[in-house]
């Protein structure tokens, strides 16, 4: 197992670092035209569109990179005009910065259910928000952190630090984003860096026909997925689309359920990564979780920034020319 | 070698008074590979036949479905684009396929004439990327008198306005190409 976890990532970090780009350093990515992550507070309703009321969410760093980084979060209190109230603000939100070993090693915290040792590593800080006004709409920043105080991954030429939100309390839903950035009070990016998940948890464009994009990245030991994908309200499609699937659709979950549908993987869809599309056809506020797993029941990470780029369906199209007998 | 021939004996020879003496005429220009075929049924998954293939061709004209056949007017380099229509989520996804299609091979025919008095003499050109089997050259002078060959001659029996046609049977694999082309001339 450990073993084959180390050569995935490998193969798939030589790439990541020229992938990454200024649009992975913010999460959501401008990949993705997702606009918020949410979490919802343990009293809410599943149906509101968090099964777990948890996301677990990497920062991984280029070992090349050793000044100080910092992890910002976008409004991440509660009441603000972005979030989702439920009667009275009532929900507590706890942020924690986890570094150094087991950070990302430990087998828990790459499952995309918060169970058994998934806060592991060092705790690094910590802070829980309420429904606080001064920090609607604005960035509260941790850190700074020495990169070094990541948990040293060789395999992914870096250093990995992971944030975990909680919903610690209350009903309300919490909508956030998070910036990885070379300073304290500015979002400025850190050259090479990514961010990826093993589960999503976030609010879709409200807009009709919107597209949500999420990149798993299949390596190549994986001969089948099945993706996961709860609370959707049947408000459209949801479609894979690789280098050899041509807008696929997948099974779509009702409310308070989960579509789930499981897909082969073609030979040169390995290596690359694939573009879970999640297509709106109606204009409304909804969240929704979602995440993929191989055929050996693991979770497959979404990166913010696509490994290799996002992919690009290869048709097959045979051109004949010949002379048109004109008279 | 040119020969003034008479009508009666084209006939015989059967180049037809369908293609000598008719009005309708055929083009001096003559495109070659200028059809493409653009097959995509390699691309259509089973999962998502639904999908609509819509063509770009790039010179205006559009064409949709899994096999598309157009055929091009000139010369040129075209940029041909696929754009996919998904039912499922009435969208439309643009530009999913980018193809340059270039049209580089034709026969064109043209003369040029020298006079002299009466006299003419005519010069047949063709120009071609791929060389024909066999080409045969037809003169209508205007006049009533007609010939074949590649060059020739003739002498008017008076000065007037005429108008020289020269038609060419271009051989080419199973194909007779034909083409035509005309040059009024003023014999004095």
């Amino acid at each position: 197992m450990k073993a084959r976890f180390l050569i995935v990532f490998l193969l798939f970090f030589c790439m990541i670092f020229t992938a990454a780009r200024m649009e992975a350093q913010m999460v959501p990515s401008s990949f993705e035209q997702i606009d918020y992550l949410v979490t919802f507070g343990p009293q809410s309703n599943p149906a509101w569109g968090d099964d777990d009321h948890s996301q677990v969410f990497f920062f991984v760093i280029p070992t090349s990179f050793t000044k100080p980084v910092y992890i910002r979060v976008f409004d991440a209190s509660t009441g603000s005009n972005i979030d989702e109230r439920n009667g009275e603000w009532n929900t507590l939100t706890k942020f924690s910065i986890y570094g150094g070993k087991g950070t990302h090693s430990n087998p828990d915290s790459r499952k995309p259910d918060p169970v058994g040792e998934y806060k592991s590593g060092r705790l690094m800080a910590s802070r829980t928000f309420s429904k606080e006004e001064k920090y609607d709409n604005k960035w509260y920043t941790f850190g700074p952190f020495n990169p070094m105080e990541g948990e040293k991954a060789e395999e992914m030429g870096g250093h990995v630090f992971k944030v975990v939100a909680e919903g610690i309390q209350g009903n309300d839903g919490n909508l956030y984003k998070y910036f990885l950035s070379t300073q304290p009070d500015l979002n400025r990016e850190v050259e090479g860096a990514n961010a990826f998940t093993y589960e999503y948890s976030f609010r879709l464009p409200e807009a009709f026909n919107t597209v949500a994009h999420l990149y798993p990245f299949i390596d190549k030991d994986i001969v089948s997925i099945t993706q996961h994908n709860f609370d959707f309200d049947n408000e459209g499609k949801v479609l894979i689309y690789t280098v050899a699937k041509n807008r696929h659709l997948a099974d779509v979950s009702l409310n308070n359920d989960w579509g789930i549908s499981k897909h082969m993987i073609e030979e040169e869809e390995k290596n690359t990564s694939m573009d879970l599309q999640i297509v709106k056809r109606r204009t409304s506020r909804n969240d929704m979780v979602c995440y993929v797993t191989n055929q050996y029941g693991e979770a497959v990470a979404f990166f913010s920034s696509p490994i290799g780029g996002p992919p690009k369906y290869k048709y097959k199209v045979n051109v004949k020319y010949k002379t048109k007998k004109k008279n | 070698m040119s020969r003034l021939i008479s009508i009666s004996t084209l006939l015989l020879l059967g180049v037809g008074h369908s293609i000598i003496g008719q009005n309708l005429d055929y083009d001096s220009l003559y495109l070659l590979k200028n059809c493409i075929t653009l097959d995509a049924k390699e691309s259509i998954d089973e999962d998502r036949a639904d999908l609509i293939y819509k063509w770009q061709f790039g010179d205006g004209e559009e064409g949709s479905g899994q096999v598309v056949e157009h055929c091009f007017d000139s010369l040129g380099s075209y940029n041909v684009k696929l754009s996919i229509i998904d039912p499922s989520v009435v969208s439309i996804f643009q530009d999913e396929w980018n193809f340059e299609v270039t049209i580089t091979e034709d026969y064109l025919i043209s003369f040029a004439t020298e006079q002299s008095g009466l006299a003419i003499s005519c010069e047949s050109f063709l120009t071609y990327d791929s060389k024909p089997e066999h080409v045969e050259y037809f003169w209508d002078y205007g006049d009533g008198e007609y010939q074949i060959g590649k060059e020739a001659y003739h002498t008017y029996d008076s000065a007037g306005l005429y108008t020289i046609r020269l038609l060419a049977h271009v051989m080419f694999g199973e194909e007779i190409i034909n083409l035509s082309t005309i040059q009024t001339i003023k014999v004095n």
